[in-house]
């Protein structure tokens, strides 16, 4: 059994009068060595009750509440099925200390599940603690007296009440977590320094896991003509969009303000006109998942040119096809960037037999350049790419169909097919 | 006298037949969900169905959820609930501080009077899911999710191993007619996202093709623009979704034209006002007229008159000035800060208030305007 000492412990039993701070050798930590004097003596008594906060030495926020050595007459009443919730709460709780305030009994306890096993009662926080914040677990011996002569009034007289102090208290914190600012803000995508008025959105991608609920606070859009903020330039959804690991955020500029006719854009205008210079200022107080500002702040610059209403048309792209029997590169150019993460996704490597190539995608110069690297070698022979017809440029434009479709003008062209295929052939090596 | 009689077994029988339908349906629904612990990895949007079954949206785990409260004893009258700091409450009872804390949605059980609160316990990726019941005297308790009967629908096209970037937001769910209707907007492509799910959900799946609808402004442009907020609404005895976008057009929709794979055009009904998001609204009768409250991000809590929402022909030219078109509404002047809400009797709603600007939130009832 490894020694640990739970250092930020505070404990206290009702009739001292004061505090203590708890420095206990234990594997599972428990407080009750450190006990004062005087309730040392009460708790040496065989039925004294002992309130203790167990965790294991790996996870201090993984923390339980024990009391040890009530009386079996008590526990055979805590076993019993008419045991309730609200009856446990009143023998036993734990609850939340706000920094710097009295405990406040209007809080509620809490959320764990209670259980007797042997002589000891023991309740285990439905989550874990969390670090840096204190706790306070209280036991009422008195309650526990009441519902024992509740639930069996032959034995409940018996349930050592009378021998021990009526309250014990116990407070824990879990030591807090170092606060070191290593988060940043890795790449910020689309990457060209030039970009249509009319683009739909940012990629913010993060070095490590972010925290929800702050990131239209973070993010300012300035116009560098005015050296002002644009006034609500963005989509502001309360669930933002995050990738599942939380390292990449997706900022949508307000559609409203994009799309023609509709009454934001006519009453407050376009978020971007071409022909001037904005700046995506990321502020570096945006915490990170564990609570810690960004190690700086970021701040991408860019000049605005004319819309783009256009889909983008894989016909227009120009394949170069790697050499055979290499594991060289296929490299796919496109005449406008496209969005990053659908042009990693939604393009594909196929061959002959119309079985999918396996390999590694990445894109390059802006998001104008695709590559895929297979993970055998190529083989001499026909393939085809497949594109998913959801792909996008910067704008929203997307292979089926622009982002907005003039259904007064001429009949724009659609594309109703979930892919299309972008044949190209391996040739045999040159000798 | 004797016809009379005949008459009115005739009419406690249908009573009869009727109580022992819904009693039947009832039964049939619950038997659809199977008793365990739903591996539930977010809970966002709710919605009660039938017989106290809550859908939750699961957008971290791709999928919806229908879990059987057991919570159908009609309360004998619905209490106003008042609960002041009602985050830093759900907080200290998942032993965390508020600002670890996302109330994510409200939903009132209809059977019960209960609220029911989806909440993240944490702020980063590795936030965990909880359910908190409130009852009318304000007491708050878990709903526990271990052993409970459910059944869930995984939503189509989860993330996959190829697709680690991309992860699908559920906006908003409702459910109308048999189907849960759940509104989602994909963190990559751009599209609003509407599929229908016939509940119970069927062991074979559903038909997963989402439903296109396309929001023509003005006549002129059509886009897919994401739905913020909808609910469901019976326009001449025909039931219809009124979605709310954007700055802040509503549209109406047919609900039996939402079908699988099916191309819609929502008709533009109002025109709320730009630089605002809604919120969330609810559906309501008053002195014979319905209506409907909408709560908004810049421009307060607005009654909404649906009077004429059946014969409205849409907005098909732009609204001059910073004026409003379509449909007439009321601003709610002693309504602030509601960012959600939902209905808990024919005469009160409830209510979260951003209560100050620290983050404190209430949960307030209200007499329904």
């Amino acid at each position: 059994m490894s020694v640990r000492y739970c250092l930020p412990a505070l404990i206290l039993v009702a009739g001292a009068t004061s505090f203590l701070e708890g420095i206990a050798p234990a594997g599972e930590c428990s407080l009750a060595p450190n006990l004062p004097s005087s309730a040392r003596e009460d708790d040496q008594s065989p039925t004294a009750p002992r309130l203790v906060w167990k965790f294991p030495a790996s996870d201090p926020t993984k923390a339980a509440v024990e009391v040890v050595g009530a009386a079996p007459a008590a526990l055979q009443a805590l076993s019993r099925p008419e045991m309730t919730l609200d009856r446990w709460t009143l023998i036993l709780h734990i609850r939340v200390l706000s920094a710097g305030q009295p405990p406040r009994d209007d809080n509620p306890p809490l959320w764990g599940s209670y259980r007797v096993a042997g002589n000891i009662i023991r309740f285990e926080p439905r989550f874990r603690l969390e670090p840096g914040m204190r706790y306070r677990a209280a036991f009422d011996l008195e309650q526990l007296h009441a519902v024992a002569r509740v639930l069996i009034p032959s034995q409940g007289a018996d349930s050592g009440a009378s021998r021990s102090p009526t309250k014990l208290i116990a407070e824990y914190s879990p030591p807090a977590r170092p606060a070191h600012s290593t988060t940043q803000v890795a790449h910020v995508f689309p990457t060209p320094k030039l970009l249509p008025e009319n683009l739909l959105r940012f990629y913010i991608c993060f070095s490590a896991p972010m925290s929800r609920g702050e990131a239209y606070r973070r993010i300012t859009l300035v116009n560098e003509t005015t050296g002002k903020p644009v006034d609500a330039p963005f989509l502001e959804l309360d669930e933002e969009l995050w990738t599942n690991d939380g390292t990449r955020f997706t900022l949508l500029i307000d559609p409203g303000r994009i799309k023609r006719g509709l009454k934001p854009r006519e009453e407050v205008g376009p978020v971007l006109e071409a022909g001037r210079s904005y700046s995506l200022v990321i502020d570096r107080d945006w915490p990170d998942a564990a609570g810690n500002p960004l190690k700086a702040g970021f701040r991408k610059t860019f000049r605005v040119g004319p819309p783009d209403d256009r889909s983008p048309d894989p016909k227009t792209w120009t394949v170069r096809p790697p050499q055979a029997n290499s594991r060289d590169h296929l490299e796919v150019r496109f005449p406008e960037p496209l969005d990053r993460a659908l042009v990693e996704r939604l393009i594909a490597v196929h061959d002959a037999a119309g079985q999918v190539v396996q390999g590694e995608v990445s894109a390059a110069q802006d998001e104008t350049v695709w590559r895929f690297t297979p993970r055998s070698r190529w083989q001499t022979g026909n393939y085809f790419l497949t594109v998913g017809t959801e792909l996008e440029d910067v704008a929203g434009n997307s292979v089926a169909r622009p982002f907005e479709v003039d259904v007064a003008g001429p009949i724009s062209k659609t594309v109703s097919a979930k892919t299309v295929a972008l044949p190209f052939g391996i040739g045999p090596v040159a000798r | 006298m004797p016809r009379i009689r005949v008459r009115n077994l005739a009419i406690a029988l249908l009573a009869v037949c009727a109580v022992v339908a819904t009693i039947a349906r009832a039964a049939e629904t619950r038997a659809s969900l199977k008793k365990g612990t739903p591996d539930l990895k977010s809970a966002g949007p709710l919605a009660f169905g039938p017989d106290g079954i809550l859908f939750i949206g699961d957008t971290k785990g791709a999928a919806l959820f229908a879990i059987d409260t057991g919570d159908r004893a009609p309360a004998a009258e619905k209490r106003a609930a008042l609960v002041k700091d009602l985050a830093g409450k759900v907080a200290a009872m998942l032993g965390t501080n508020a600002k670890q804390v996302a109330i994510n949605d409200l939903a009132v059980n209809p059977l019960s009077g209960n609220i029911y609160l989806s909440v993240s316990r944490g702020r980063g990726p590795d936030a965990l899911p909880a359910l908190v019941r409130i009852h009318a005297n304000g007491k708050l308790e878990e709903v526990s999710l271990e052993n409970v009967p459910f059944s869930k629908a995984d939503l189509p096209n989860p993330p996959g191993a190829t697709e680690r970037g991309r992860a699908e937001s559920i906006t908003d769910v409702a459910f109308a007619d048999g189907r849960v209707f759940v509104a989602g907007l994909s963190n990559e492509e751009f599209s609003s996202r509407l599929i229908a799910i016939p509940f119970p959900f069927s062991s074979n799946g559903f038909d997963g093709a989402a439903i296109e609808i396309y929001h023509g402004a003005h006549g002129r442009f059509e886009t897919k623009s994401p739905i913020r907020t909808f609910v469901t609404y019976r326009i001449q005895n025909q039931p219809y979704m009124l979605a709310a976008y954007q700055c802040t057009p509503l549209v109406k929709l047919p609900v039996a034209d939402l079908k699988a794979g099916a191309h819609v055009k929502g008709t533009t009904i109002a025109e709320l006002g730009n630089r605002n998001r809604p919120l969330d609204m609810i559906v309501y009768q008053k002195d014979g007229k319905d209506y409907l409250l909408m709560t908004n991000s810049s421009r307060g809590v607005m009654k909404i008159r649906t009077e004429g929402a059946g014969s409205a022909e849409g907005i098909t030219t732009p609204v001059p000035g910073g004026g409003t078109k379509g449909l007439g509404y009321d601003t709610i002047a002693s309504l602030k800060g509601v960012a959600q809400m939902d209905q808990l009797d024919e005469r009160h709603a409830v209510l979260l208030v951003q209560a100050d600007a620290n983050g404190t939130i209430d949960l307030q009832t209200i007499e329904l305007p």
